[in-house]
Protein backbone atom coordinates (compact mmCIF):
# COMPACT_ATOMS: atom_id res chain seq x y z
CA UNK A 1 0.00 0.00 0.00
CA UNK A 2 1.73 3.14 -1.18
CA UNK A 3 1.52 6.22 1.00
CA UNK A 4 0.55 8.16 -2.12
CA UNK A 5 -2.28 5.75 -2.88
CA UNK A 6 -4.90 8.34 -3.86
CA UNK A 7 -2.74 11.44 -4.16
CA UNK A 8 -3.74 13.56 -7.14
CA UNK A 9 -0.73 15.34 -8.59
CA UNK A 10 -1.36 19.03 -9.11
CA UNK A 11 -3.88 19.38 -6.26
CA UNK A 12 -3.32 22.81 -4.74
CA UNK A 13 -3.73 21.70 -1.13
CA UNK A 14 -0.70 19.39 -1.12
CA UNK A 15 1.60 21.80 0.75
CA UNK A 16 -1.05 22.71 3.37
CA UNK A 17 -0.31 21.30 6.84
CA UNK A 18 -2.25 18.09 7.48
CA UNK A 19 -3.58 19.46 10.81
CA UNK A 20 -5.22 22.39 9.01
CA UNK A 21 -6.69 20.03 6.45
CA UNK A 22 -8.09 17.61 9.04
CA UNK A 23 -9.62 20.37 11.19
CA UNK A 24 -10.94 22.41 8.26
CA UNK A 25 -12.43 19.48 6.37
CA UNK A 26 -13.91 17.81 9.45
CA UNK A 27 -15.42 21.14 10.53
CA UNK A 28 -16.93 21.66 7.09
CA UNK A 29 -18.27 18.09 7.04
CA UNK A 30 -19.88 18.71 10.44
CA UNK A 31 -21.47 21.91 9.15
CA UNK A 32 -22.83 20.14 6.07
CA UNK A 33 -24.21 17.36 8.24
CA UNK A 34 -26.05 19.94 10.38
CA UNK A 35 -27.80 21.63 7.41
CA UNK A 36 -31.47 21.94 8.40
CA UNK A 37 -33.01 22.77 5.01
CA UNK A 38 -32.35 22.10 1.33
CA UNK A 39 -31.57 25.78 0.49
CA UNK A 40 -28.97 25.99 3.28
CA UNK A 41 -27.41 22.76 2.06
CA UNK A 42 -27.45 24.10 -1.49
CA UNK A 43 -25.44 27.18 -0.47
CA UNK A 44 -23.00 24.97 1.45
CA UNK A 45 -22.52 22.67 -1.53
CA UNK A 46 -21.94 25.75 -3.68
CA UNK A 47 -19.16 26.90 -1.34
CA UNK A 48 -17.61 23.41 -1.34
CA UNK A 49 -17.82 23.42 -5.14
CA UNK A 50 -15.90 26.71 -5.15
CA UNK A 51 -13.11 25.28 -2.98
CA UNK A 52 -13.09 22.19 -5.21
CA UNK A 53 -12.66 24.34 -8.33
CA UNK A 54 -9.72 26.17 -6.77
CA UNK A 55 -8.17 22.86 -5.72
CA UNK A 56 -7.75 21.78 -9.40
CA UNK A 57 -8.94 18.22 -8.79
CA UNK A 58 -9.90 16.51 -12.07
CA UNK A 59 -13.66 16.25 -12.65
CA UNK A 60 -13.40 12.55 -13.54
CA UNK A 61 -11.62 11.76 -10.27
CA UNK A 62 -14.23 13.72 -8.30
CA UNK A 63 -17.12 11.94 -10.01
CA UNK A 64 -15.50 8.56 -9.35
CA UNK A 65 -15.30 9.37 -5.64
CA UNK A 66 -18.97 10.42 -5.67
CA UNK A 67 -19.90 7.20 -7.45
CA UNK A 68 -18.51 5.19 -4.53
CA UNK A 69 -21.14 6.51 -2.15
CA UNK A 70 -24.02 6.67 -4.63
CA UNK A 71 -25.51 3.16 -4.13
CA UNK A 72 -25.76 3.52 -0.36
CA UNK A 73 -26.88 7.17 -0.33
CA UNK A 74 -29.45 6.58 -3.09
CA UNK A 75 -30.84 3.55 -1.25
CA UNK A 76 -31.21 5.52 1.98
CA UNK A 77 -32.82 8.43 0.11
CA UNK A 78 -35.25 6.03 -1.56
CA UNK A 79 -36.23 4.45 1.79
CA UNK A 80 -36.79 7.91 3.22
CA UNK A 81 -38.82 8.99 0.18
CA UNK A 82 -41.19 6.03 0.65
CA UNK A 83 -41.40 6.64 4.38
CA UNK A 84 -42.00 10.43 4.25
CA UNK A 85 -43.87 10.84 0.90
CA UNK A 86 -44.95 13.38 -0.34
CA UNK A 87 -42.23 15.31 1.56
CA UNK A 88 -39.05 14.64 -0.46
CA UNK A 89 -36.88 17.25 1.26
CA UNK A 90 -35.39 14.71 3.76
CA UNK A 91 -34.31 12.48 0.84
CA UNK A 92 -32.63 15.43 -0.90
CA UNK A 93 -30.91 16.39 2.35
CA UNK A 94 -29.53 12.86 2.78
CA UNK A 95 -28.20 12.80 -0.79
CA UNK A 96 -26.71 16.29 -0.58
CA UNK A 97 -25.03 15.68 2.77
CA UNK A 98 -23.55 12.37 1.61
CA UNK A 99 -22.07 13.97 -1.52
CA UNK A 100 -20.87 17.04 0.39
CA UNK A 101 -18.99 14.83 2.81
CA UNK A 102 -17.49 12.76 -0.01
CA UNK A 103 -16.20 15.87 -1.76
CA UNK A 104 -14.58 17.15 1.43
CA UNK A 105 -13.02 13.79 2.25
CA UNK A 106 -11.82 13.56 -1.36
CA UNK A 107 -9.93 16.85 -1.02
CA UNK A 108 -8.23 15.54 2.12
CA UNK A 109 -7.11 12.22 0.67
CA UNK A 110 -6.16 13.68 -2.73
CA UNK A 111 -3.66 16.00 -1.11
CA UNK A 112 -2.37 14.11 1.94
CA UNK A 113 -0.19 11.00 2.09
CA UNK A 114 -1.01 8.33 4.68
CA UNK A 115 2.11 9.08 6.79
CA UNK A 116 1.26 12.81 6.78
CA UNK A 117 -2.27 11.99 7.86
CA UNK A 118 -1.02 9.88 10.77
CA UNK A 119 1.37 12.65 11.83
CA UNK A 120 -1.51 15.14 11.62
CA UNK A 121 -3.67 12.98 13.87
CA UNK A 122 -0.79 12.61 16.30
CA UNK A 123 -0.16 16.36 16.48
CA UNK A 124 -3.87 16.99 16.98
CA UNK A 125 -3.58 14.80 20.12
CA UNK A 126 -5.73 11.93 18.93
CA UNK A 127 -5.52 8.94 21.31
CA UNK A 128 -2.00 7.53 21.22
CA UNK A 129 -3.19 3.94 20.74
CA UNK A 130 -5.11 5.01 17.65
CA UNK A 131 -2.13 6.80 16.13
CA UNK A 132 0.24 3.91 16.83
CA UNK A 133 -2.19 1.32 15.45
CA UNK A 134 -2.80 3.46 12.35
CA UNK A 135 0.92 3.79 11.80
CA UNK A 136 1.46 0.01 12.17
CA UNK A 137 -1.56 -0.73 9.95
CA UNK A 138 0.00 1.28 7.17
CA UNK A 139 3.37 -0.43 7.67
CA UNK A 140 1.91 -3.94 7.90
CA UNK A 141 -0.40 -3.54 4.92
CA UNK A 142 2.80 -3.03 2.92
CA UNK A 143 4.30 -6.05 4.67
CA UNK A 144 1.31 -8.21 3.67
CA UNK A 145 1.69 -7.02 0.09
CA UNK A 146 5.42 -7.89 0.14
CA UNK A 147 4.82 -11.35 1.60
CA UNK A 148 2.10 -12.06 -0.97
CA UNK A 149 4.47 -11.08 -3.80
CA UNK A 150 7.27 -13.23 -2.32
CA UNK A 151 4.97 -16.24 -2.03
CA UNK A 152 3.74 -15.80 -5.59
CA UNK A 153 7.33 -15.51 -6.86
CA UNK A 154 8.41 -18.60 -4.94
CA UNK A 155 5.49 -20.60 -6.31
CA UNK A 156 6.12 -19.49 -9.87
CA UNK A 157 9.80 -20.36 -9.65
CA UNK A 158 8.99 -23.85 -8.32
CA UNK A 159 6.01 -24.84 -10.43
CA UNK A 160 6.00 -22.34 -13.27
CA UNK A 161 2.30 -21.57 -12.82
CA UNK A 162 0.04 -19.64 -10.47
CA UNK A 163 -1.96 -21.22 -7.66
CA UNK A 164 -5.31 -22.83 -8.44
CA UNK A 165 -8.46 -21.66 -6.72
CA UNK A 166 -8.38 -24.63 -4.34
CA UNK A 167 -5.13 -23.33 -2.86
CA UNK A 168 -6.45 -19.89 -1.98
CA UNK A 169 -7.47 -20.87 1.56
CA UNK A 170 -4.09 -22.31 2.49
CA UNK A 171 -2.30 -19.43 0.74
CA UNK A 172 -4.23 -16.88 2.80
CA UNK A 173 -3.57 -18.80 6.02
CA UNK A 174 0.14 -19.16 5.22
CA UNK A 175 0.30 -15.48 4.26
CA UNK A 176 -1.29 -14.49 7.57
CA UNK A 177 1.10 -16.59 9.66
CA UNK A 178 4.22 -15.53 7.73
CA UNK A 179 3.21 -11.88 8.00
CA UNK A 180 2.36 -12.27 11.67
CA UNK A 181 5.80 -13.76 12.38
CA UNK A 182 7.51 -11.00 10.44
CA UNK A 183 5.40 -8.38 12.22
CA UNK A 184 6.49 -9.76 15.58
CA UNK A 185 10.12 -9.67 14.46
CA UNK A 186 9.68 -6.03 13.41
CA UNK A 187 8.13 -5.24 16.81
CA UNK A 188 10.94 -7.08 18.63
CA UNK A 189 13.51 -4.98 16.74
CA UNK A 190 11.61 -1.81 17.63
CA UNK A 191 11.40 -2.89 21.28
CA UNK A 192 15.14 -3.47 21.29
CA UNK A 193 15.60 0.10 20.08
CA UNK A 194 13.46 1.46 22.93
CA UNK A 195 9.94 1.41 21.50
CA UNK A 196 7.48 1.13 24.40
CA UNK A 197 4.12 1.13 22.63
CA UNK A 198 3.77 4.84 21.96
CA UNK A 199 5.17 7.07 19.25
CA UNK A 200 7.38 10.04 20.05
CA UNK A 201 5.72 13.33 19.11
CA UNK A 202 8.04 15.32 16.89
CA UNK A 203 8.16 19.07 17.31
CA UNK A 204 5.38 20.53 15.20
CA UNK A 205 6.19 23.58 13.11
CA UNK A 206 3.90 26.56 13.44
CA UNK A 207 0.95 26.78 11.09
CA UNK A 208 1.59 29.22 8.26
CA UNK A 209 -0.73 31.85 6.80
CA UNK A 210 -1.60 29.45 3.96
CA UNK A 211 -2.72 26.76 6.46
CA UNK A 212 -4.93 29.18 8.39
CA UNK A 213 -6.46 30.48 5.16
CA UNK A 214 -7.28 26.97 3.98
CA UNK A 215 -8.92 25.94 7.26
CA UNK A 216 -10.70 29.30 7.52
CA UNK A 217 -12.11 29.16 3.99
CA UNK A 218 -13.48 25.69 4.65
CA UNK A 219 -15.05 26.74 7.92
CA UNK A 220 -17.00 29.39 5.97
CA UNK A 221 -19.22 26.44 5.02
CA UNK A 222 -20.70 26.74 8.52
CA UNK A 223 -21.95 30.30 7.96
CA UNK A 224 -25.08 29.44 5.97
CA UNK A 225 -26.30 27.65 9.10
CA UNK A 226 -26.78 31.08 10.69
CA UNK A 227 -28.94 32.42 7.92
CA UNK A 228 -31.86 30.03 8.21
CA UNK A 229 -32.77 30.36 4.54
CA UNK B 1 -22.45 -2.20 5.93
CA UNK B 2 -20.79 1.11 6.65
CA UNK B 3 -22.98 4.13 7.33
CA UNK B 4 -22.04 7.09 5.12
CA UNK B 5 -22.04 10.70 6.35
CA UNK B 6 -25.34 12.54 6.20
CA UNK B 7 -27.44 9.45 6.92
CA UNK B 8 -27.62 9.77 10.70
CA UNK B 9 -28.36 13.01 12.60
CA UNK B 10 -25.31 15.06 13.57
CA UNK B 11 -26.01 14.57 17.28
CA UNK B 12 -25.86 10.79 16.81
CA UNK B 13 -22.55 11.07 14.97
CA UNK B 14 -21.08 13.33 17.66
CA UNK B 15 -22.27 11.01 20.44
CA UNK B 16 -20.90 8.02 18.50
CA UNK B 17 -17.48 9.67 18.26
CA UNK B 18 -17.40 10.54 21.96
CA UNK B 19 -18.35 7.01 23.07
CA UNK B 20 -16.13 5.28 20.49
CA UNK B 21 -13.06 7.41 21.25
CA UNK B 22 -13.69 6.86 24.97
CA UNK B 23 -13.78 3.12 24.32
CA UNK B 24 -10.60 3.34 22.23
CA UNK B 25 -8.77 5.09 25.07
CA UNK B 26 -10.19 2.76 27.76
CA UNK B 27 -9.59 -0.49 25.88
CA UNK B 28 -6.23 0.66 24.53
CA UNK B 29 -4.78 1.84 27.84
CA UNK B 30 -1.33 0.62 28.89
CA UNK B 31 -0.73 -1.02 25.54
CA UNK B 32 2.65 -2.74 25.28
CA UNK B 33 5.00 -2.94 22.32
CA UNK B 34 4.28 -6.62 21.49
CA UNK B 35 0.55 -5.87 21.54
CA UNK B 36 0.96 -2.97 19.14
CA UNK B 37 2.51 -5.34 16.58
CA UNK B 38 -0.43 -7.74 16.88
CA UNK B 39 -2.95 -4.90 16.70
CA UNK B 40 -1.32 -3.37 13.65
CA UNK B 41 -1.08 -6.74 11.92
CA UNK B 42 -4.73 -7.57 12.61
CA UNK B 43 -5.85 -4.13 11.49
CA UNK B 44 -3.88 -4.46 8.26
CA UNK B 45 -5.36 -7.93 7.68
CA UNK B 46 -8.92 -6.71 8.25
CA UNK B 47 -8.23 -3.79 5.90
CA UNK B 48 -6.86 -6.01 3.14
CA UNK B 49 -9.61 -8.65 3.52
CA UNK B 50 -12.30 -5.95 3.35
CA UNK B 51 -11.07 -5.04 -0.12
CA UNK B 52 -12.27 -8.41 -1.47
CA UNK B 53 -15.96 -8.08 -2.33
CA UNK B 54 -18.46 -10.86 -3.05
CA UNK B 55 -21.75 -10.45 -4.90
CA UNK B 56 -24.68 -11.60 -2.73
CA UNK B 57 -28.41 -11.30 -3.50
CA UNK B 58 -27.94 -8.36 -5.81
CA UNK B 59 -25.66 -6.48 -3.46
CA UNK B 60 -21.95 -6.54 -2.71
CA UNK B 61 -20.58 -7.65 0.66
CA UNK B 62 -17.14 -8.18 2.16
CA UNK B 63 -15.81 -10.03 5.16
CA UNK B 64 -14.85 -8.07 8.25
CA UNK B 65 -13.09 -10.66 10.44
CA UNK B 66 -14.67 -9.12 13.55
CA UNK B 67 -15.06 -12.51 15.23
CA UNK B 68 -11.46 -13.52 14.54
CA UNK B 69 -10.20 -10.12 15.67
CA UNK B 70 -12.14 -10.42 18.93
CA UNK B 71 -10.78 -13.93 19.55
CA UNK B 72 -7.16 -13.01 18.85
CA UNK B 73 -7.07 -9.60 20.55
CA UNK B 74 -9.87 -9.54 23.14
CA UNK B 75 -10.60 -5.99 24.33
CA UNK B 76 -7.81 -4.58 22.17
CA UNK B 77 -9.95 -5.44 19.13
CA UNK B 78 -11.97 -2.23 19.53
CA UNK B 79 -9.10 0.20 18.74
CA UNK B 80 -8.14 -2.13 15.88
CA UNK B 81 -11.63 -2.02 14.35
CA UNK B 82 -11.70 1.79 14.75
CA UNK B 83 -8.39 2.10 12.90
CA UNK B 84 -9.46 -0.26 10.12
CA UNK B 85 -12.65 1.72 9.60
CA UNK B 86 -10.70 4.98 9.57
CA UNK B 87 -8.55 3.67 6.72
CA UNK B 88 -11.57 2.29 4.87
CA UNK B 89 -13.41 5.60 5.16
CA UNK B 90 -10.42 7.62 3.99
CA UNK B 91 -9.21 5.45 1.17
CA UNK B 92 -12.30 3.67 -0.13
CA UNK B 93 -15.19 5.81 1.05
CA UNK B 94 -16.60 2.89 3.06
CA UNK B 95 -18.54 4.98 5.56
CA UNK B 96 -17.79 8.59 6.42
CA UNK B 97 -15.55 10.32 8.92
CA UNK B 98 -18.47 11.79 10.88
CA UNK B 99 -20.23 8.44 11.13
CA UNK B 100 -16.96 6.67 11.96
CA UNK B 101 -17.78 6.61 15.66
CA UNK B 102 -21.16 4.92 15.13
CA UNK B 103 -19.65 2.47 12.62
CA UNK B 104 -16.85 1.65 15.05
CA UNK B 105 -19.34 1.06 17.85
CA UNK B 106 -21.47 -1.23 15.66
CA UNK B 107 -18.57 -3.36 14.48
CA UNK B 108 -16.38 -3.05 17.56
CA UNK B 109 -19.21 -4.33 19.75
CA UNK B 110 -19.43 -7.34 17.43
CA UNK B 111 -15.72 -8.03 18.03
CA UNK B 112 -16.10 -7.57 21.80
CA UNK B 113 -19.05 -9.97 21.84
CA UNK B 114 -16.94 -12.49 19.93
CA UNK B 115 -14.14 -12.07 22.51
CA UNK B 116 -16.67 -12.67 25.30
CA UNK B 117 -18.09 -15.78 23.61
CA UNK B 118 -14.57 -17.16 23.03
CA UNK B 119 -13.86 -17.05 26.77
CA UNK B 120 -16.91 -19.19 27.63
CA UNK B 121 -15.73 -22.12 29.78
CA UNK B 122 -16.48 -25.82 29.15
CA UNK B 123 -17.55 -25.35 25.52
CA UNK B 124 -15.62 -27.02 22.65
CA UNK B 125 -13.34 -24.53 20.91
CA UNK B 126 -14.86 -25.26 17.48
CA UNK B 127 -18.33 -24.33 18.71
CA UNK B 128 -17.02 -21.23 20.49
CA UNK B 129 -15.23 -20.13 17.33
CA UNK B 130 -18.36 -20.67 15.20
CA UNK B 131 -20.61 -18.71 17.57
CA UNK B 132 -17.99 -15.97 17.98
CA UNK B 133 -17.57 -15.65 14.20
CA UNK B 134 -21.33 -15.54 13.63
CA UNK B 135 -22.03 -13.10 16.47
CA UNK B 136 -19.15 -10.85 15.48
CA UNK B 137 -20.65 -10.33 12.02
CA UNK B 138 -24.35 -10.43 12.87
CA UNK B 139 -24.46 -8.08 15.87
CA UNK B 140 -23.27 -5.10 13.75
CA UNK B 141 -26.09 -5.80 11.25
CA UNK B 142 -28.68 -5.89 14.04
CA UNK B 143 -27.37 -2.66 15.54
CA UNK B 144 -27.46 -1.02 12.11
CA UNK B 145 -31.09 -2.03 11.55
CA UNK B 146 -32.02 -0.78 15.04
CA UNK B 147 -30.32 2.57 14.39
CA UNK B 148 -32.04 3.06 11.03
CA UNK B 149 -35.41 2.25 12.54
CA UNK B 150 -34.81 4.62 15.44
CA UNK B 151 -33.89 7.46 13.06
CA UNK B 152 -36.99 6.87 10.94
CA UNK B 153 -35.89 5.07 7.78
CA UNK B 154 -38.69 2.53 8.12
CA UNK B 155 -38.72 -1.19 8.71
CA UNK B 156 -37.43 -2.24 5.28
CA UNK B 157 -33.95 -2.65 6.67
CA UNK B 158 -34.91 -5.85 8.43
CA UNK B 159 -34.25 -7.45 5.02
CA UNK B 160 -30.62 -6.35 5.31
CA UNK B 161 -30.28 -8.33 8.52
CA UNK B 162 -31.50 -11.36 6.58
CA UNK B 163 -28.75 -10.82 3.96
CA UNK B 164 -26.22 -10.59 6.77
CA UNK B 165 -27.24 -14.00 8.13
CA UNK B 166 -25.52 -15.43 5.05
CA UNK B 167 -22.44 -13.24 5.60
CA UNK B 168 -22.34 -14.21 9.28
CA UNK B 169 -22.45 -17.92 8.33
CA UNK B 170 -19.46 -17.44 6.01
CA UNK B 171 -17.63 -15.55 8.79
CA UNK B 172 -18.42 -18.35 11.24
CA UNK B 173 -17.06 -21.02 8.86
CA UNK B 174 -13.95 -18.94 8.20
CA UNK B 175 -13.38 -18.33 11.91
CA UNK B 176 -13.66 -22.06 12.71
CA UNK B 177 -11.22 -22.92 9.91
CA UNK B 178 -8.75 -20.22 10.95
CA UNK B 179 -8.86 -21.17 14.63
CA UNK B 180 -8.42 -24.85 13.79
CA UNK B 181 -5.45 -23.96 11.54
CA UNK B 182 -3.86 -21.74 14.22
CA UNK B 183 -4.25 -24.46 16.87
CA UNK B 184 -2.16 -26.80 14.75
CA UNK B 185 0.25 -24.37 13.09
CA UNK B 186 0.79 -21.71 15.77
CA UNK B 187 -1.00 -22.40 19.07
CA UNK B 188 0.81 -19.48 20.75
CA UNK B 189 -1.42 -17.16 18.73
CA UNK B 190 -4.45 -18.27 20.75
CA UNK B 191 -2.78 -17.85 24.12
CA UNK B 192 -2.83 -14.52 25.88
CA UNK B 193 0.53 -13.48 27.34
Amino acid sequence: MSGRLLIVDGCRWGPVDSRAKIVGLMGAALAVSAAPTVPVLGVQLGLIGGVLLVSRLPLKWTLQRCALVTPFAAMMAAFLAFERAPDYAPSLLVLGKAYGSVLLLGMLIASTTVPDLVVGLQRLRFPSVLVVTASFTYRYAQLLEDEWARMARARLSRSGRGAGEAAWGSRFAALFLRSWDRAERVAACMEARGFNGSMAVGSAHRLEKRDWMFAGSLLLVAFPLLWRL
Amino acid sequence: MHIADGILPTAWCAAGHVVALGAVVWLGRRVEAWEVARMGMMSATCFVVSMIHFPLLGTSVHLGLFGLTGILLGGRSFPVIFTTLLFQALLFQHGGLLSLGVNALNMGLGALLAAFVWKAPRVPSGLRAAVAGFAGAFLPALLLVAEFQAVGYGKGFAAIAAVYVAVACVEAALTVTAISFFRHAKPALLESR
